[in-house]
C-alpha cells in the first residue's frame, strides 16, 4: 500500500509552522530553526509542497544591505486548508491517547 | 575556511539541482546564516537535498539522455505498427526483395506464409496502424522537445494500434497463419509478453515525465 502523501511527522511539523502565521512570508533558515528540520529534509518538503500547489514562493529584497535577495515561502489558500485538516486529526489522536 | 567550504558545497548542490529557483534559494539563504558552523551544516543538508531531488525517477526522465532513450523505445512502437503495412505494400507492389527482407523478422522467416493474411486484412486496419504510428512518432518528437504532450500522443496511439491488432488477431486466417507444429517459449511466451509489457512501461515513464514537466512549468 502506498504511503499517504504529506502525512510524515516532518511534513506535519513544517505545515504546522507555516499555518501558525499563514499569510506571513517565511524563510528557509528560519523555518529550519523553528521546526528543527535540517536543510536536507526541509528543501525536499518545500519543493514537494510547492509542486502540489500548497506552497507559494517569491524572491524578497534582503532586510540587511549587501545580502542577496531571499526566497520566501507561505501557504497558498489551498495549502492553508490542507495544513489545518492535517493538523486536526493529529490533535484528535493526541487527545485520544492522553484521555 | 569553514565558510568557504560551505559556499563550495552549496554551489555543488546548485549544480546537481540544475537551473531551478530552488538552487538559487539554497545559495542565497546561505548568505543569511551568520555562524560558519551553522552555514556548513546548512550546506551539507543542501547537498543531501539536491541528491534526493536529483535521484527521483521523474528528474532522471528530465535529462536529455533519458528522454532520448525513451524516444528510441517509442520509435520501436512506430516500427512495430508499421511492419504489417510495410510488408503488405512490399507484396502488393511486388517489391519482393523488400518482402523477403521483412519476412526474416517474422516467425517462420518467410513472408509468403503471410499472403493469405495480407489478403484478408481490410485497408482500414492499416489506417489504424498508420495513424497509431504517426502518433507514436509525434510522441517521440514531443519527448525529445521535453513536452508533456508526449504522454497524450502515446495514450491516443496505443489503443488505436491495439484495436487494429485485436481485430486482426481475432480472424481465423490470423490463427491459421500463426499456428506452428512445435511450441516455442520465445515465440509463444517471451515475445507476446514483451509486446505487452514494453508499451506499458513506456506509458508509465511518459506519465511520470508529463507530471514532471507540469511541475516544472508551475515552478516557473
Amino acid at each position: 500500500m502506498g504511503r499517504i502523501p504529506n502525512t510524515s511527522p516532518q511534513t506535519r511539523e513544517l505545515l504546522a509552522a507555516l499555518v501558525r502565521q499563514p499569510r506571513t512570508w517565511r524563510y528557509g533558515y528560519d523555518l529550519s530553526k523553528e521546526t528543527g528540520l535540517k536543510s536536507g529534509t526541509l528543501y525536499p518538503l518545500l519543493i514537494r509542497l510547492s509542486d502540489q500547489g500548497l506552497l507559494e514562493s517569491e524572491w524578497q529584497e534582503p532586510a540587511r544591505p549587501g545580502k542577496p535577495p531571499r526566497h520566501a515561502y507561505r501557504l497558498t489558500p489551498k495549502g492553508g486548508v490542507f495544513a489545518r485538516s492535517t493538523a486536526a486529526p493529529a490533535r484528535r489522536r493526541l487527545a485520544g491517547a492522553t484521555s | 575556511m569553514i565558510r568557504g567550504l560551505a559556499v563550495r558545497l552549496v554551489k555543488h548542490a546548485a549544480r546537481v539541482l540544475g537551473t531551478s529557483p530552488w538552487s538559487e534559494a539554497m545559495k542565497s539563504e546561505l548568505e543569511h546564516i551568520d555562524g560558519d558552523y551553522e552555514a556548513l551544516c546548512w550546506a551539507i543538508g543542501c547537498v543531501v537535498a539536491s541528491y534526493v531531488e536529483r535521484s527521483s525517477v521523474a528528474t532522471l526522465l528530465h535529462t536529455p539522455t533519458a528522454r532520448g532513450l525513451l524516444a528510441v523505445a517509442v520509435l520501436t512502437q512506430v516500427l512495430a505498427f508499421l511492419f504489417a503495412t510495410a510488408l503488405t505494400l512490399a507484396v502488393r507492389l511486388e517489391h519482393l526483395r523488400i518482402a523477403a527482407f521483412l519476412g526474416k523478422f517474422t516467425p517462420g522467416d518467410d513472408y509468403r506464409r503471410f499472403i493469405p493474411l495480407i489478403d484478408a486484412t481490410p485497408w482500414w486496419i492499416h489506417v489504424l496502424w498508420i495513424t497509431a504510428s504517426a502518433l507514436f512518432l509525434a510522441c517521440a518528437i514531443a519527448l525529445l522537445l521535453d513536452r508533456r504532450a508526449a504522454f497524450a500522443a502515446f495514450a491516443a496511439a496505443w489503443p488505436l494500434g491495439a484495436i487494429g491488432n485485436w481485430i486482426s488477431e481475432s480472424t481465423p486466417v490470423y490463427r491459421q497463419t500463426f499456428s506452428f507444429p512445435a511450441p516455442s517459449f520465445a515465440r509463444d511466451v517471451a515475445i507476446p509478453a514483451a509486446a505487452a509489457i514494453v508499451p506499458a512501461m513506456i506509458a508509465v515513464a511518459l506519465w511520470i515525465h508529463a507530471r514532471r514537466v507540469s511541475r516544472a512549468n508551475l515552478r516557473q
